[in-house]
């Protein structure tokens, strides 16, 4: 019989003591030389800096891909870093074969798509910006990129759904609320999709609902789920826990529910269990 | 590590309680007047992230009376998993979520044929498994709630 399912939820919950201590550790970039960030000279000569260094790195995914383009796509943020802090230090011609190997190594990271096409434009190359631009239109799902580059084609879209004021007396409606902000694209394909498959018009309430603050983050249902797919009442388990101090299954805290199940996938993976 | 910072984010991303949006779906609905439309059914869009009691996530839930429905549309975008953004898929999602979550707020009898977008999906595999439009019977369903009969070929193949 099968112990427990390594399913990628579990190799997932096992990391996750190495996620928060990841997420606790201050980045290594803080500024701890106690220098004034107003100090022009100072700020010039970090971004001089940390060019050289996005270079050096970035010139070693690029080496990588000429041997592992499959290695070097995961690195790919080095490369569009160099291109990027090329483009904020004014370096537009050097910033651009950096923002273009990027693409190349992640075509289908459309920000990057549209950091390219702003470049081209930049450059001048009005018909590359405006082809990469149509790109990032037709494919994107981010409202912000989607009107960014319908502006760069010139295109004015009418995301906009009809109020309720705008019907007649009796006639059959479905009412459209918002909960927290909704991106206008994503309203208007909403209402536009109603109205296609059903043929029932659909109106604006106007009304905003507001959201308050989060009822939880996802790490509590994760933790729930945890408590579930462990079998508590296993001799295995009861040892492994014994171990751990852990004193049962009501009094587990979340934080000894997840140590848990990475000990017993561990031990799972060693031992056979009795 | 990316795996590491992407799991990092899939813990720390916030949810909301469907069931407290949907109070607030139904404290905020006025009756329509006299003078104003006959609404048929309220729908709540969110791009929050939504859950019910312990589940992991809900794409929708639903209540009546009157008519009513949240949908979230958080777990049918590609920044959600960290994959390629394709809007016409995202599109066809929401609409897919949309006929299923008006059907049911509509009453109409939940569907056990996985090709009819009503179909209840476990997981977004299965949602984008199930068909995009309505079975025979949920279409009969429908047009009984609407009071009249579908576009035609729009409601169902």
């Amino acid at each position: 019989m099968r112990y427990i399912g390594i399913s990628p939820f579990l190799i997932w919950l096992a990391a996750a003591p190495l996620i928060y201590a990841q997420v606790s550790t201050p980045p290594s970039a803080a500024t701890s030389d106690g220098a004034s960030a107003t100090d022009g000279k100072d700020t010039a000569e970090r971004m001089a800096k940390a060019i050289t260094h996005a270079i050096a790195a970035g010139e070693d995914v690029l080496a990588l891909e000429r041997r592992d383009n499959i290695a070097a796509s995961k690195q790919a943020s080095v490369v569009h870093h160099t291109g990027t802090l090329l483009a904020s230090a004014g370096r537009d011609q050097e910033a651009l074969p950096w923002l273009q190997a990027a693409v190349r190594l992640t075509p289908h990271r459309f920000d990057w798509q549209w950091s390219m096409a702003q470049m081209q434009n930049k450059l001048g190359n009005s018909q590359k910006a405006k082809s990469l631009a149509a790109l990032v239109y037709e494919r994107a799902e981010d409202g912000d990129l989607i009107s960014q580059s319908a502006a760069l084609l010139g295109k004015k879209p009418q995301w906009t759904v009809p109020p309720m004021a705008d019907t007649k007396p009796g006639e059959p409606v479905i009412c459209l609320t918002t909960a927290g902000p909704v991106q206008p694209w994503l309203l208007h394909a909403a209402a536009r999709s109603i109205e296609t498959r059903l043929g029932v018009p659909v109106r604006l309430t106007g009304i905003t609902l507001d959201l308050g603050k989060p009822d939880r983050t996802n790490a509590e249902s994760v933790t729930a789920q945890a408590r579930q797919q462990i079998i508590w009442d296993s001799a295995f388990t009861r040892q492994v826990m014994k171990e751990l101090n852990i004193p049962g299954e009501e009094a587990a805290t979340d934080e000894d529910v997840v140590t848990l199940l990475a000990t017993l996938m561990l031990e799972a993976g060693q031992k056979k269990p009795p | 590590m990316n795996w590491l910072n992407a799991y990092s984010e899939e813990l720390e991303r916030p949810q909301w309680s469907a069931e407290t949006v949907a109070g607030k779906a139904g404290n905020a609905y006025r009756e329509p007047n006299a003078t104003g439309p006959r609404v048929l059914l309220n729908l709540v869009l969110t791009e929050a992230d939504i859950f019910q009691r312990d589940s992991n996530y809900v794409f929708a839930v639903y209540w009546s009376p009157p008519p009513s429905a949240v949908v979230s549309t958080a777990r049918f975008k590609a920044n959600f998993y960290g994959t390629t953004p394709n809007r016409s898929r995202l599109q066809e999602r929401i609409e897919k979520q949309l006929l299923t979550s008006i059907g049911h707020a509509a009453r109409v009898t939940r569907c056990s044929d996985p090709r009819c977008v009503r179909a209840y999906p476990a997981s977004l595999d299965e949602f984008d498994a199930k068909g995009s439009t309505y079975c025979a019977d949920c279409q009969a369903g429908m047009e009984r709630f609407l009071g009249r009969s579908l576009p035609s070929g729009k409601g169902r193949e």
